[in-house]
């Protein structure tokens, strides 16, 4: 998708008929326009949202989006007219997207008059102008509304994403932009195809498979109430960990030592505690794994004194291991020749001695037997006292960190008591929300682990029923063939869900990837390296520590860690669409509109990500301030710059009718 | 020939969850709960055929050299016959084994799983066995089993 022009009229600040033509170009694919504070960047950002979406960003509003100048021309009883068109290309087609409000004078005030009309237009392959049919969801299929945030944002409050909290945001992101929702749609229709077939078969069957085939659609309905359960209560886990958070850094930002110092020992103690629960993890891990290996050698020791015996017995009478085997006994008289030469034939005393000797003869297997098994005596006594030593090893360990989690969590208790006797209200109610959230917490991970059983226990069951229908002996051809069509189901619903994971897999990787490149770009601490993990976060680590833990990140890298993740997705999506691989769904090209690209960040970042723009998307539209628009930015930026706008004030023609806004393009 | 050993379907679900339920398993695995009731079976004499099996037989491949060995210890203890393990008997074996260890399940699952398995009450259990040798040489093995299985 690339936008090629946007139209304005009376919007906000914009007075009359503005009109915004975006560079196109392939390689000078940046579009800058200026504008100075209260001129209408944001603005501008809001009319991008209100043509492509119908809403405008706070603190604007839609009643108020009639221009003040245009108003004020109004006479009482007039109409007059506010919108907003763009046009763009996506896959080839030109569209254009208008929307119109009409707004009336009366008692000297501009009101809204009727509904907000909204059309949709392109060119087909004949050159005719023809109306899109369904206005209001067109564009949220090219960009669906809940990932415009991805592609229009505010530059200075985007550092959101390379928090812990914007992991399920980015999830979501990924899962949605690279279409693998629609792999997610793909199993809730399977599920409903399901449920519909399941009905369908119980026409053509007897009573008893009739309620097996009740009981498989009651445990489908149950297995899909259970999953959205379980969806609210991780929201729901979602928005206490936001909390906890927001506490977290009001504690932690707080003007008095004290509650700060507290709040930083406090955070020290609790990944400590988590620590050493992982160790406890382990500890316990290890102790089932000795145990399991090694608890049996300790009890057979010293405790089958008769298989000692028996052995000894035959070992004395030779017969264990034996001198002579039955295998060579047996050789001896069917060649009818002794070793010493005489010959052995039937019923003579030769032939008797010989034969006799197979009763002490012995058999390999026994000659085996023996060996192992004293070998196994032997050895289960030598390490016998080995297993309690290492044993009583690991209990002493479980209780040394169960001790220290105590004590950890006793000191704590006491930082939470400590700051609940704060004299400053907002610290003591901050405090208390805090212990409240923490059991919020707590018990939603309670809930959310036991739905996850229950879960596990339908699909066991959903499992089982499947089988018993399938061995159902069906009455008619017709009831058969439903059956192996559930069959299919079944089996395309599991293939489904692993070409799901085995995506979500390898998308993560290849953006992981991508990440890193586009950040190598920006950064200017090259041993910095940022990291999608498999969870999902976006983090940043260092290659100068060990512990590969997190850094603590400013709001410019916070920023610029956020801006290489869009940059990613953007540009791997892009790849994605053109690699034709699952097109249908997967990726797309998309602009980058950013307001105040540069807000936050210092001056080498600020260079950086100037040089570097527009190999972020295919298309990018920056917003920025005169004080943003500084000489490491123009020397950056330059060769990359296809179109410049800036916003100026307009005349006032001699009446004070209130500011308004001109944007007139600058030739580079 | 066997290739493969049995357990009844009275303790089928103590084996799942002893040794079949992810990180709450008690043991790496059921083939462990098993070797550990032949063993305790073995010591206590304990032998319980069972009719009816449950769930998928254990795969005799899954079991190691080691644990073969212990399987011909106590067979060759509870026959007192070397033939026991010849070739000619060994599905004779095999099913002295299945019952052995399902008499020592009886065992097992009163001391760890009662009201429910925990690894608490499976190291009170293995806690019992911790006897200083040297001064009970002579103490009679099901005694003591019968001794933990009353402290718990």
């Amino acid at each position: 998708m690339i936008i090629k022009k946007m139209v304005l009229k009376n919007f906000f600040r914009y007075y009359n008929r503005q009109e915004i033509i975006f560079s196109n170009d392939t390689e000078k694919n940046v579009t800058v326009i200026k504008g100075e504070n209260g001129a209408g960047k944001t603005t501008l950002l809001s009319a991008f949202y209100w043509g492509l979406y119908g809403d405008v960003e706070e603190p604007l509003h839609i009643d108020n989006m009639l221009n003040y100048m245009a108003e004020a021309k109004m006479n009482n009883g007039s109409t007059e007219e506010v919108f907003v068109e763009i046009e763009f290309e996506d896959k080839d087609q030109v569209y254009t997207i208008g929307r119109r409000q009409r707004f009336i004078k009366r008692n000297n005030m501009g009101i809204r008059l009727g509904e907000t009309e909204l059309n949709v237009t392109y060119t087909d392959t004949n050159g005719n102008e023809k109306k899109v049919d369904y206005p209001e969801t067109f564009f949220n299929n090219i960009i669906p509304e809940k990932l415009r945030g991805f592609f229009f944002f505010d530059g200075e409050r985007i550092n959101r994403l390379a928090q812990i909290d914007g992991k399920d945001e980015i999830k979501k992101a990924i899962l949605d932009i690279l279409g693998l929702t629609n792999l997610e749609m793909m199993d809730k229709d399977l599920q409903d195809v399901r449920e519909e077939l399941a009905k369908e078969i119980k026409k053509y069957m007897k009573v008893d498979e009739i309620s097996l085939s009740d009981d498989y659609t009651s445990k489908l309905e149950d297995k899909k109430n259970f999953e959205d359960l379980l969806l609210k209560r991780k929201y729901e886990l979602s928005k206490v960990l936001e909390n906890l958070k927001e506490i977290d850094n009001f504690l932690v930002e707080h003007n008095s030592d004290n509650v700060r110092i507290n709040q930083k020992e406090r955070k020290s103690l609790e990944e400590d505690i988590a620590k050493l629960k992982k160790r406890q993890q382990d500890n316990k891990k290890e102790l089932i794994e000795h145990t399991s290996k090694n608890f049996k050698n300790y009890l057979i020791a010293g405790r089958f004194t008769k298989v000692s015996e028996l052995l000894e017995e035959k070992r004395k009478k030779g017969e264990l291991p034996s001198d002579i085997k039955i295998q060579f006994v047996n050789d001896l008289l069917e060649r009818k020749r002794c070793i010493c030469g005489r010959h052995l034939t039937k019923g003579t005393n030769e032939y008797e001695t010989v034969y006799e000797l197979k009763k002490i003869a012995g058999r390999t297997e026994l000659d085996d037997a023996y060996i192992r098994l004293t070998g196994l005596i032997q050895s289960a006594d030598h390490q016998k006292d080995s297993f309690f030593a290492q044993y009583n090893k690991l209990l002493r360990e479980e209780v040394n960190i169960a001790d220290d989690i105590d004590v950890k969590s006793k000191k704590l208790k006491d930082i939470s008591d400590e700051l609940q006797k704060s004299p400053e209200e907002k610290i003591k109610e901050y405090e208390e929300l805090r212990r409240k959230s923490n059991d919020d917490r707590d018990n939603l991970n309670r809930t959310i682990g036991k739905i996850e059983l229950q879960l596990g226990e339908i699909e066991k069951d959903l499992e089982k029923l499947q089988q018993k229908l399938k061995q159902a002996n069906l009455a008619n051809n017709q009831a058969q063939e439903i059956q192996k069509q559930l069959s299919v189901l079944e089996e395309l619903g599991q293939l489904n869900s692993e070409i799901r994971n085995l995506f979500i897999r390898s998308t993560r990787e290849n953006l992981d990837k991508k990440i890193k490149e586009v950040f190598a770009l920006i950064t200017r601490k090259d041993y910095r390296i940022p990291v999608l993990t498999e969870e999902f976060e976006l983090k940043i680590t260092s290659l100068i520590k060990e512990d590969n833990k997190a850094e603590v990140l400013s709001t410019g890298e916070g920023q610029i860690t956020s801006l290489s993740f869009i940059g990613s997705l953007v540009s791997y999506s892009r790849e994605k669409a053109k690699s034709g691989l699952l097109s249908d769904f997967a990726g797309g090209d998309f602009p980058i509109v950013m307001d105040s690209p540069f807000g936050n960040l210092d001056e080498i970042h600020t260079a950086n990500v100037a040089a570097n723009i527009g190999k972020l998307a295919s298309q990018v539209i920056i917003v920025v301030s005169g004080k943003q628009w500084r000489k490491e930015v123009e020397e950056n930026i330059f060769d990359q710059v296809g179109k410049m706008y800036q916003m100026v004030d307009g005349e006032f023609g001699g009446t004070s009718t209130g500011e308004y806004t001109l944007v007139k393009e600058v030739n580079i | 020939m066997k290739s493969s050993l049995n357990k009844s379907s009275e303790f089928e679900h103590y084996y799942q969850s002893l040794g079949n339920s992810g990180v709450e398993s008690l043991f790496l695995t059921m083939k462990d709960v098993f070797m550990l009731a032949l063993i305790l079976g073995g010591i206590e004499d304990k032998r319980k055929p069972f009719a009816k099996a449950g769930g998928e037989p254990i795969k005799l491949n899954i079991f190691s050299p080691e644990d073969r060995n212990i399987m011909d210890l106590i067979a060759l203890s509870v026959t007192n016959d070397i033939d026991i393990l010849t070739k000619e008997q060994e599905d004779t074996k095999f099913t002295v084994i299945e019952e052995y260890a399902n008499g020592g399940m009886d065992t097992l699952i009163n001391s760890i799983t009662k009201p429910v398995p925990t690894l608490d009450n499976l190291k009170k259990f293995i806690m019992s066995f911790n006897i200083d040798d040297e001064n009970n040489k002579k103490v009679d093995i099901s005694d003591l089993i019968n001794e933990a299985i009353n402290n718990i």
